[in-house]
Formats: structure tokens, sequence, C-alpha cells
């Protein structure tokens, strides 16, 4: 139960995009990257460059406004970069939508929406059936795993309205789980959460970046900075200021090892 | 649609201004265009849709004004009788038909100074129509005296119709059987008035226009009667009426042109200047222009109101009762339409009696025109039998048709006035029942109604639809309904064709 | 009794109309549904009325009249998305712009009509006069979006929930509501057809709205707002038929009716629901 499946970053799926990651490349590479907000004067991201391993679990810390939710939008690919590169997987932005997943902060969805924690987590499935497919019994196998990983099996035919906000995080985290991606980007994860939830989340990440998956969350929550993350990234005024290893046991360095998956050349 | 093309080339002459005028060419123009706006817009629209409109219009118009270009043509009408214009009038650049100089200026002149506020005189001008059309009889015009006296014309007498009607005959009798027969040939001959271009009445009348116009500044000068006065009629067939009798007189314009239906009209700014422009508003009254009344006061017109139906005796549409409304729809009946051209008769001779004689002279004319249409028609209906004397139209608007020549009316619409006008299911089931049980052999079509309804209840019944009659108004030019003549006739025939 | 119900639909037209009113209803409750979990009730408003210049244009060209409004729709719904794009311009803003823009032109438009009835016509509708060319008309339009709605229901749920999800995942929430847009225009073109202009918003918006209220689940909001158009469109029927109210505003009151009775269901429900659930507690 606890042991996550592997993350594979190969994952077959008949959708859009699909591009095979480069075997030598790192999870994440983001080079001097700018972007802006539309009519906006200054530059919201200047000269960012990253690096993040598979494996890696990476925190993005700083003031309100640093950027820190911009970044992980502009590799979401949900805002347009100005300048510089971002690779994921060696591939471009959106040239393989299924390999990462963006949860942004729960104030960004519509929870009044009438529809189940079920559906909320099935919509995880829904890249990898693209247009005019209906989900099928692998598809509800893989929710019905992803709840239960979460511990919200129970609530499955919840409406996603009645949820407490720790649940939802937990939905959303399921989601992602049923994506199966391999790159989770979260802002603000464990806001406003409750002692257990976060215990289990990170639960959760841990496993996922021991399968091989990618972890880089915007954070507030310095105290668990250390038990929670490999490495943090300090984010200031759009520019990184710093970035330190966290955590020096296991086999984590910096800069990140590159990722050496399963590749079947 | 209002026809202007006489007022736009009476217009032209007086665009030519000193500052003075210009000044107050623009307030009035300012005032009017608010009020003019205020006017326009639809009922369901909203209050600040309308600001906004209004908001959006006035910098526009005074930035074109204050840069000297407004020409009258643009939004049209000037104050008639400003001081410049009547200077203009004077100067012999103005070759076309130009102010009308001998007509008392204080009267109109004023209008455009005084704001449109509350004008005893004028205001319960509007009421007698509406107290003739619920008294049913026919009150002397207090309000018409007012305004007369207002206007400061000398004419103050307002008799009440029905004296004046005998004595107007006993006068004019001779004259308009020398008139009468000619016109009566040209009725009976093709069915259409005779005129150059033998184009119909309308553009008949219309050359007439044009002649007087280019004769306009030679007789101008002259000083004596070339200037016509300005007239509005509320729709197209009433306008007809008096553009027959006052002939070359008068400019007369109509507000809701051919094929347009008065019932639901939506003044203009245009039709508000041309109300204020005017001298004589002629209606008819008994609830028919049920915007007029805004348009008068808003416009702030001094011009004297006539309501053509005084002198006739209103039916009711459904049972008569406290509630019952009045049937507008007297122009179907060629006898009331005489009454109603006496009127018009009466009206112009009291507004311009140096003219008086010739007024007289062509109402008696038409008149006899319309006493030979009624025996026409009658006698085209005499071919439908009694028991199918049954119209089915798309609203009640033969009332007066069918008292005349003994029909009944079945209207699929049941009231005319409602502007939703959407017939309920049980109401078309009513109907088309009713047709079924009558035997009613066809349905007709209306030249102002949409043809859905009527088309879909006939389809039900069973009977056929009959082309379009014309019914609340003029059909357009060289068309059959081009004149009242003309409309009636087709009416009559197409109805005894069907029913025959 | 029997005969009490069956002798509306002795007539054509009745049948015609009942035929009308379910197409028109299903179509729009149905895409109602998206409309109001959307909070897009307004932009229905806005296209009915923006139909206008539209119908104008058509009738003084005389075109066809649908054609007309569908343009002038399809303009509008474009219009708004366009300008409302990349939330550089809100919503509501673009709306408002378009709207009003559009409605002033109409009512300009008509003003220059001879004959203003005739067109009041078109404003209120008439579902009593709708002919068999209509009828396939509106099912055509009933068929492409119930269609639209079956095929796309997937996409549209997920980026009304969560669009930044929707956008990384490759699937534009930009597009997505264009689509939607042009199906409401579909949608609001065929509803002038029923109940006019004026009365097509409370068509689409009260049976989705009575709806949300009863149930939480997306399959059975469809077939409550779908039941509720469809039995308000048969109601307002019979109304219009024995109580001699016009057709389109029974219809639309039928379903105002029937919106307060799922308010009342709804709260009654609450209520059993907490004392169910004190009950419960208590021992």
């Amino acid at each position: 139960m606890t042991a996550a499946k592997p993350c594979d970053p190969f994952l077959p799926y008949g959708g859009r995009g699909h591009r095979d990651p480069r075997p030598d490349q790192p999870a994440l590479a983001v080079e001097r990257l700018r972007t802006r907000y539309a009519g906006a004067a200054g530059w919201t991201l200047v000269d960012v460059s990253l690096r993040i391993a598979a494996g890696a679990r990476v925190a993005l810390v700083g003031p309100n406004g640093a950027g820190k939710s911009t970044l992980l939008k502009t590799i979401a690919g949900l805002i347009p970069v100005a300048a510089g590169r971002v690779r994921i997987y060696g591939n471009s932005i959106g040239a393989c939508h299924h390999r990462l997943t963006y949860l942004p902060q729960r104030s960004e969805l519509d929870w009044q929406f009438p529809c189940t924690v079920a559906d909320l987590v099935m919509t995880g499935r829904y890249v990898h059936m693209g247009w005019l497919r209906w989900p099928r019994r692998a598809d509800r196998e893989r929710v019905a795993e992803a709840l239960r990983r979460l511990e919200i099996a129970p609530l499955a035919d919840r409406r996603i309205g009645d949820l407490s906000g720790g649940q939802q995080q937990r939905a959303l985290l399921a989601r992602a789980l049923a994506q199966e991606a391999c790159l989770f980007l979260l802002d603000e994860p464990l806001n406003g959460l409750d002692e257990s939830t976060r215990d289990l989340l990170d639960d959760v990440l841990s496993a996922h970046t021991r399968a091989g998956g990618c972890v880089l969350a915007a954070t507030h929550d310095l105290g668990r900075l250390a038990e929670s993350f490999d490495s943090a990234v300090f984010l200031r005024d759009g520019q990184i200021e710093n970035q330190f290893a966290l955590r020096s046991e296991g086999e984590f360095r910096y800069p990140p090892r590159h990722f050496h998956g399963r590749v079947e050349s | 649609m209002i026809r202007r093309e006489a007022w736009d080339r009476g217009n032209i002459g007086r665009a030519t201004a000193g500052r003075p005028a210009r000044t107050h060419r623009l307030r009035s123009l300012v005032a009017r265009t608010t009020e003019a706006v205020a006017l326009t817009a639809p009922n369901g629209t909203s209050q600040r849709l309308r600001a906004a409109v209004a908001a959006a219009v006035l910098p526009l118009l005074l930035i074109a004004a204050s840069a000297g270009c407004v020409e009258t043509k643009q939004l049209g009408q000037v104050p008639l009788n400003s001081p410049a214009s009547a200077d203009a009038t004077a100067t012999p650049q103005t070759d076309r038909d130009t102010q009308p100089s001998i007509r008392p200026s204080t009267a109109l002149g004023t209008q455009s100074d005084t704001p449109p506020g509350p004008q005893s005189g004028t205001r319960s001008g509007a009421d007698p129509h509406s107290a003739t059309a619920h008294g049913g009889s026919a009150p002397p015009s207090a309000n018409s005296a007012v305004a007369t006296a207002a206007n400061g014309m000398t004419t103050a007498t307002t008799g009440n119709g029905s004296g004046r009607t005998g004595e107007r005959h006993a006068n004019n009798a001779p004259g308009s059987e020398s008139r009468g027969s000619g016109s009566g040939d040209r009725a009976g001959g093709s069915g259409e008035p005779s005129s150059d271009s033998g184009s119909g009445s309308g553009s008949g009348s219309d050359a007439g226009k044009r002649n007087i116009a280019g004769r306009g500044s030679r007789v101008g000068t002259a000083g004596d009667g070339g200037s016509r006065i300005p007239v509005v009629a509320t729709f197209s067939i009433l306008g007809e009426w008096v553009e027959r009798v006052a002939g070359e007189r008068a400019r007369v314009v109509t507000l809701v042109g051919p094929g347009g239906d008065a019932h639901t009209y939506e003044p203009t700014p245009q039709a508000a200047a041309l109300v204020a422009d005017a001298r004589l508003v002629f209606e008819i009254g008994l609830g028919f222009e049920g915007w007029l009344d805004k348009v008068y006061q808003a416009s702030g017109s001094r011009a004297m109101r006539h309501a053509v139906t005084r002198a006739v005796r209103p039916r009711f549409v459904g049972p008569p009762g406290p509630d019952a409304e009045l049937d507008p729809h007297v122009w179907q009946s060629p006898k009331l339409a005489d009454r109603m051209v006496e009127e018009v008769v009466d009206a112009l001779a009291e507004a311009d009696p140096s003219h008086a004689v010739e007024y007289r002279r062509r109402g008696d004319a038409y008149r006899e025109e319309l006493r030979a249409l009624d025996v026409e028609v009658r006698g085209l209906l005499a071919a439908v039998s009694r028991d199918r004397r049954v119209l089915v139209t798309t609203h009640d608007t033969f009332g007066y048709f069918a008292a005349e020549y003994g029909f009944e009316v079945l209207s699929v619409l049941e009231s005319f006035s409602s502007e939703g006008g959407e017939p309920s299911a049980g109401e078309l089931a009513a109907v088309i029942e009713r047709i079924k049980a009558r035997r009613v052999p066809a349905v007709f079509a209306e030249n102002i109604l949409d043809p859905r309804t009527t088309e879909q209840v006939a389809k039900e019944a069973g009977v056929a639809v009959v082309g379009t009659l014309y019914t609340d108004a003029l059909g357009p030019p060289h068309s059959a309904g081009a004149t009242y003549l003309g409309m009636m006739r087709h009416n009559a025939r197409a109805i005894a064709e069907a029913l025959r | 009794m029997w005969e009490w119900i069956v002798e509306p639909w002795r007539y054509g037209f009745m049948r015609q109309a009942l035929a009308a009113t379910l197409i028109v209803g299903a179509t729009c409750s149905l895409l109602g549904v998206y409309v109001v979990l959307r909070r897009m009730a307004f932009v229905g408003d806005a296209i009915a009325h923006t139909t206008l210049p539209g119908l104008a244009i058509a009738y003084l060209n005389r075109w066809n009249l649908l054609a007309g409004a569908l343009v002038a729709a399809l303009a509008t719904a474009l219009a708004i998305g366009w300008l409302s794009r990349g939330r550089r311009l809100r919503e509501d803003a673009a709306i408002g712009v378009a709207f009003s823009g559009m409605f002033a032109l109409g009512v300009a438009l008509t003003s220059r009509m001879k004959s203003q009835r005739d067109f009041a016509h078109l404003l209120f509708g008439n579902v009593l006069a709708v002919t068999t060319a209509d009828l396939i008309g509106l099912a055509a339009a009933g068929v492409l979006t119930c269609g639209a709605l079956w095929l796309f229901n997937k996409e549209w749920m997920l980026t009304t929930i969560d669009p930044l999800h929707a956008q990384t995942i490759g699937l534009s929430p930009e597009w997505m509501r264009q689509l939607l847009l042009v199906l409401l225009a579909l949608a609001v073109v065929s509803g002038i057809q029923a109940v006019g202009v004026v009365l097509t918003t409370s068509l689409m918006v009260t049976p989705a709205a009575s709806a949300a209220l009863i149930t939480r689940r997306l399959p059975w909001m469809f077939a409550w707002s779908a039941t509720f158009a469809g039995v308000g469109g048969v109601v307002g029927l019979y109304a219009s038929y024995y109580l001699s109210i016009s057709a389109g505003a029974s219809i639309v009151l039928a379903c105002t009716l029937l919106f307060g009775l799922a308010s009342l269901a709804a709260r009654w429900r609450q209520r059993n629901r907490l004392t169910a659930a004190s009950a419960g507690c208590g021992p």
C-alpha cells in the first residue's frame, strides 16, 4: 500500500504530444528564465536558472510576491516564457503534458461544481484519454488506488464542495497520482492543513520521489522544510537568491544527479 | 418613416445665418436633441442607456454646431422662424421655397426659446382627443381655442364640428360639383388619380410640391401666399387626405409613412422636430396615436392639434363598457373618411383663412371621390352573400368597415393595442373553432403585420390566406394601396374575391 | 378529465408548439446547466439581446430572420470571447461592451423600420406560429448542442472546475469557452423562436438553477434541468390554452413556478437532514 509504483517517464498513452524523455537530461532544467505578466512593466522572473534531478524534492521558498507561483505556472505552461529555456525531461513545455502536473492553490478551483471526489480525481486521467474518450476500467482502478493512497476512498462519492480543506488537498494530490505524472508542481500544498494530513502528504510525496518522481513545491512552512524536502530554492524579487541542500544523507547532491531511469535504449 | 423631402428642400436655404442666430439655433438644438433622444428610446430601454445615448449625441452635436457645419439637413429642423432665418428669407440667395414670410412668426418663433415646460394651452390640447374618445360625441375643443389664442391667430372661433359642417356644405356645394365631376372621372377611370407622371397620387403631389418649390422665391418676394403651412399628419392615410385638401398650400409631412404601423410607432428626433415646427398637427385620435402626446409635449410645439374623428361616433373594440377600448380604425369606412376630410378642410381653412376657398374647393372634390368610393365598394361587396360576410384578420381593424357593409369580424389578435400582441393558445384555438363553425372561406393578411400567426390559423382551419390587405397604412408608391382610394378598392376587391 | 388533457393537442399548431417547446427547452436547459455552473447567465441574456441587430438587418434586407439572428449571436459570442481572452478584460466588462453596443445598433436599426409591431413579434417570439421548417431548424440546433454537450462534457467539466489543470494538460480553457459561447448563441437563437428574445434567458437559466437546487451530481443536474424545462413547457402550453395567457410568458412562468417548488423542496430536505443529523448525534 505504501509502496508507490515506480514512476515511469515512458508511460505509454495514446494522447497527444508524447515525446520520449531524453535520458541524459534532468527532470527539470530552467535556464535564464524571464517572464512577465501581460501589461506589467517589469519582469516577474529574472534570469532564473534551476536544475532538478529526478527523485528530488525541492522547496521553493521566499516572501510573497517573490515569483514562486509565477515560476511554477511558467513551468506548467500557464504563463508564456519571455526569455530563456525550460526543459522538462529534456523536452520543451507542453511537449508531453501527462508527465507534469500542477496543483494550484485550492482557491483557484471551483469547488461548488456539482461533482464527486471520484470525478475530480478522474480528471487526472483525462490527459491519457484525450478527446472523445470516456473513462475505462483501468482509469477507474487508477482513481480508486489514488483515493486509497490518500485515505479518502470513503469520500469518493462525496461532493467536492463538502470537503474540508485538508480533504480537498488530498483529492488534488490523488488526482496528481491518478495522472501518473512524474514532475509535481505544487503551490502551497501544506497551507492550513492539519498535522495528520501534512504527514500523509509528506509520506506520499516522498514515496513519489523515491519511485523516481520529482517534486517542486512552493511553501511558506519553513518549520517542516528540512524533513519534507531535499533542498530549497530561495526566491526573492524574481531572482534566485540562494539554493541549498537540506539533507546530505541519501544520494542527493547538489547539483543534482541526472536522471538515469530505465532507458530502453 | 418620415417623408421629409419637402421640408428638407425648404430648409436648405435657411442654413446661412449670422452668429447670434447660430447661438440661438444651438440652444434650441441642444434642448431639442435631449428631448428627442429621450423620446426616441423604446420603452424597454433602460434609463441608463438613454442617458448614455444622449450624453454621446450631445457633444458631437455641439462640436459640429460650433464648427458651423450643422447643415439643417443633418438634424434638420432648426426653428423655422428664428430671426436669422427670416433675414435669410429676405436675401435673394435663397432660390428655393424659403421661410414662410407671412406666417405669424411670433407664435412659432418664440416656441423654440421657451423651454418645453408645462404649457397650459397646448397641454390641454392633448386632452380633448381623449375626451373625445371617451365621450364618444364631439365636445367643443376648448383646447384648440386656447392653442389658437396662443398662436396669435385672428381666427379664434372654433365652433364645434357638426354645426359648421352643414354650413360649409351649403356654402361649397356648387364649387364641389364642378370640381367633383372631374375627379370622379379620374377615380372611375384607372383607379389612380392621374398626374403628370401618372404614378399615383403620392408622386403626383410630390410633383406638385416641386413645382411650388421652384416658384417659391418669386411668390415669396411678391409677399402673397407663396409660403406653405407646415403641417404634420400622424400616418400615411391621414397624410394623404391632408395633402389632397391642402394641395400646394401646405407642406404635409407624414410621421408614420406607408407600410408603417402607427400603433407601435416609436417617435424619432426628426418626428419631434417636425411636430415642433408644424402649425397644424392632424391625428386620428381615439387612442390611435398613443405616442403623439409625448412627442407633442417634448417638442414644445405650439401647433394646433386636430383630432379628425371629433365628429365621428366611435365604436368600441369588443363589448362596450367602462374599460372598453375605442376603435380608431375609422378610415375603413369611406363615409367616415368623408366626414374626416371635412374636418381637415375646416381646420386648414381656420388656420389659413386667406385660402379657405381653395381648401373647400379641393376638399369638396376629394369628398366627392370618397362618396363615389363608397358606392363602388358597396357594389364590389354586393357579390358576397350575407352569410359569408365574415372577416378574419390579424387585428381588429375592420370594425367600421364591417358596420358599414354588414360584415362580422373575427380577429386573430384580440387586442390591437398591446405591443406584445402575442395571442394565447386558447385564443388561437377559439378563433380556429369559430372559423370552422362559420365555414369562413378565407382569412386575410395585413400589410402592417407579421403574417405568421395568421398563416398558422389558416393552415389549422384549412382555409386560404388571402394576399395582403392594406389596413392601417398605405402601401408603397406604385402599389395598389398607394392611395387611400386605391387601398380601399383593393381591399374590397380582395374581400369580394375571397368570400364570394 | 381525459378530454381536458387531450383537447389542446387536437390542434396541429399546439402539437407543433409542444414539439418546439420540448426541443428548445431541452436545448436551452441542458446548455443552461453549464451557463449556471459557470456563472454565465448574463452572457445568455446579452447574446439574446444582441440578436436584435441581426434580426433587424435580416428583416430590412428580407433575409432569413433566424440566420440573421444566428450570425449576430455568433458574432457577439466570439466578440465576448475575444475581448475577454487572457483575462486582459474581465468577462463581464466584455459582455457589457458587446451587449450595449450591439443592442444600441439594434435599436438604431429598428427605428429605421416601418412596422415595429411586426418586429415586436420577433422580440417576443411566438411558439404558436412555429412551422415545420422551423421545427427542423430547431431540431438541428438541438442535436448539435446536445451532441456537443455529450461529447465535450468531460472537457467542460474540467475547464470549469480547474482551468489551470486543464491548461497544463494541453486543454485550452479559452477554446472550450468559445465553443460553449457558440453553442450558447445557437441555443439562444432557437430559444428566440419559442419564447422570444426577452424570455430566452429564463428558459436557459431557470430550469438549470432549479436543478442545481435539488441535486448535487452533474448527470442528475442535466436530467433534472431537462425535466423541469419539459414539464414547464407542457404546463405552460396548457396554461396558455385554458387560461388564455400568451404562450411564451406562460411557459416561462411555469418554469419559474417549478423553480419555486424546487427551492421549497431543497429547503425541506435540508431541514430534514438537519433534524436527522441532530437526532443521530443525540444518543
